[in-house]
């Protein structure tokens, strides 16, 4: 028995399930359309029986940053550059077109597919060759093309790896459509306790694996920066308890169980340190950091006050957190780690809270109460402006993409507890939808290293 | 001052009532039909204290005589302060009948004594929000709810040792539905009898 399988009765012992039994299955609805966006236009693959196409379409889709060419609108359907008329293209107009065949060759399939600028390609109307293509670099309207062989199981994997590409190309940014997603799932029943689970799954919410199922309440998974590990709340033994998970190994490690809370852990950028907001048996809430190296834990905030929520600054020198310490209304505070001077950062409303910065530091994502509506907003730092991202009045928990392009969140939707993904523009929206769980808690992972 | 909490809290539910449009239920929808399965004016469904067997098991320990059926008490939305409302009590026994707030202080009262006279019995105070707003922040309100509930007791001279509190904030939902009465059902401390040294 090693010393995982180990670690494993010991959970089931203590009424907790690891990596085992199916997790809640999950659909995803385009739900707001999209405007001012890049007009492209994906052929379905020629002998795409694997629905890579399919994928691809979806994936960029979900971005917000695309207007894609519906299917039956398609002039014509090439497979390889040589059956590319690009003035047919031009006339819908689509700036980008993506092709693609698939063969299969034994147990596996050969996946190519090629990007095209339909733009740069005046000098082949008659020609269409891809030699000739190459002949003027500035001409050339083969932006990607890749050639991959893979097994029937790495299709969606591979789909995904095709749509980082090709967002990547078209607009500079890293694409994060390979990347995970941790999600509490609860199941409710009339008639048998309810059961929790946290689950990772790819961004898309497919292919949901659960790392951890128990009878109590979980809460605030929160990725490492390199992706191997979740810390998260657990409420098992009727206390709340932070924990780290290996995702790797399933094994754990118990980082705080004062008494009152521990909640809300956070990663510092390098991984060295966990801010925590516990209670250690009062009333009050404070910030700590925890450093995972030597567990020493350096309390941050003091006073009669809810402080809840840290997130660290991109470069590791503040953080960010909620407090109710004036006029008992949560708003977000920041905090210098080297001179330990708090600074009110929110003035628009009287509920703010649960604040996280976009990657580049520039802004910072929250839940703002507009009215009696809790709603995800952004508001910049330098200006102060903030701009209401939702309207359907119940959000929460907004988890930021790491290339800064997307907000996850958990709202309603269909009188059902679910994720959502928005663009940071507003322009997209995409619900996740789990016909068997309330969906919580969402964070995302970070790029795929 | 009772009488004017009373009429307060009376109020306040018919204002939910008709607000939400379920002015049909005859009893105060957020305290009287919490032992029977309703479907909130959302359409989900709604789990009461006696069905589910999330609060069922954890309820029945401890004492269970007059006041002390008396579990969860109630709090206002954003609000911490158990002297400013405390609304009736939720009864385990279907057969007992809401009370009223004054009785809600008489039923901590009872609480009280029954641990003074028990000092190897030992009680849990879970501090409960409703569903709208940030989760984490919701923990630490519904810690300040167990908080409150836990001074009262100690007020009425129960050793802290024998007390324990935890937050759930918005994770343990008496009510599922998004009317106000529903809300104003998971705003609550429950109070359960546990064994010492857990």
């Amino acid at each position: 028995m090693n010393s995982n399988r180990l670690l494993q009765v010991f959970l089931t012992f203590l009424g907790l399930i690891v990596l085992q039994s199916a997790s809640a299955t999950i659909n995803l609805e385009l739900t707001q359309g999209v405007g001012r966006a890049i007009p492209i236009a994906i052929v379905p693959f020629h002998g795409d029986s694997l629905g890579i196409s399919k994928v691809l379409r979806q994936d960029l889709l979900s971005s917000g940053m695309f207007s894609i060419t519906a299917v039956d609108k398609l002039p014509n359907k090439p497979g390889t550059i040589a059956d590319v008329q690009f003035g047919d293209w031009r006339a819908i107009p689509v700036n980008d077109l993506i092709i693609g065949t698939i063969t299969p060759e034994g147990n596996n399939y050969h996946v190519s597919f090629t990007l095209l600028d339909t733009f740069k390609s005046q000098q082949f109307l008659h020609f269409s060759s891809l030699s000739q293509a190459t002949v003027n670099a500035n001409l050339n309207p083969v932006l990607a093309h890749q050639v991959y062989t893979i097994p029937k199981s790495s299709v969606r994997f591979l789909a995904h790896h095709i749509a980082d590409i090709i967002y990547k190309q078209l607009t500079g940014v890293p694409g994060v459509f390979s990347t995970r997603i941790a999600y509490v799932a609860v199941k409710r029943f009339p008639d048998r306790p309810t059961k929790y689970a946290l689950d990772i799954a790819n961004a898309d919410g497919e292919d949901p694996q659960p790392l951890l199922q128990s009878n109590s309440p979980l809460m605030s998974p929160a990725w490492s920066p390199d992706g191997k590990s979740l810390a998260y709340v657990s409420f098992e033994n009727r206390r709340s308890a932070i924990y780290i998970s290996d995702l790797s190994t399933g094994k754990r490690r118990l980082v705080a169980q004062f008494s009152g809370i521990n909640s809300a852990p956070a990663w510092s950028p390098d991984g060295k340190e966990l801010a925590l907001a516990l209670s250690k048996g009062k009333v009050n809430t404070n910030i700590y950091i925890l450093n995972l190296v030597n567990n020493k834990l350096e309390q941050l905030t003091t006073g009669s006050f809810i402080n809840t929520s840290p997130a660290w600054s991109p470069d590791g020198k503040s953080i960010i957190f909620t407090s109710n310490r004036e006029k008992d209304q949560p708003q977000i505070y920041k905090i210098d780690l080297a001179t330990n001077a708090i600074k009110r950062i929110t003035f628009n409303g009287n509920y703010n809270a649960h604040a996280s910065f976009t990657p580049d530091g520039n802004n910072i994502v929250i839940l703002h109460r507009d009215g009696g509506k809790f709603e995800i907003a952004i508001q910049n730092l330098a200006t102060g402006n903030l701009k209401v991202l939702t309207d359907s009045g119940l959000n929460d928990s907004p988890s930021i993409s790491p290339n800064g392009q997307m907000i996850i969140y958990a709202t309603y939707y269909q009188g059902k507890e679910t994720l959502a993904k928005i663009s940071m523009n507003g322009l997209a929206k995409t619900h996740l939808i789990s016909n068997d769980s309330f969906i919580q808690s969402p964070a995302w992972g970070p790029l795929a290293s | 001052m009772k009488i004017t909490q009373r009429t307060f809290f009376i109020l306040s539910i018919l204002v939910a009532l008709i607000l939400n449009g379920c002015a049909s239920r005859t009893m105060p929808a957020g305290i009287t039909d919490a032992n029977h399965l309703s479907t909130g004016a959302t359409g989900a469904q709604t789990y009461s204290v006696s069905t589910s067997p999330d609060f069922k098991q954890a309820f029945a320990a401890g004492p269970h005589q007059g006041l002390l059926g008396a579990r969860q008490f109630y709090f206002s939305f954003d609000k911490f302060n158990l002297a400013l409302r405390c609304l009736s009590p939720i009864y385990l026994d279907a057969t007992q009948q809401s009370t009223s707030a004054g009785n809600c202080y008489q039923a901590l009262k009872s609480h009280a004594q029954y641990l003074i006279q028990h000092p190897q019995q030992c009680i849990v105070l879970e501090g409960n929000t409703d569903a709208r707003g940030s989760r984490s922040y919701n923990l630490a309100l519904g810690q300040r709810r167990a908080q409150a509930v836990a001074s009262r007791l100690e007020k009425d001279g129960v050793p802290a040792k024998q007390i324990r509190t935890v937050s759930y904030g918005e994770e343990r939902p008496v009510a599922l539905g998004h009317t106000s009465a529903d809300y104003a059902r998971n705003r609550r401390t429950d109070l359960i009898y546990e064994s010492c040294g857990q």
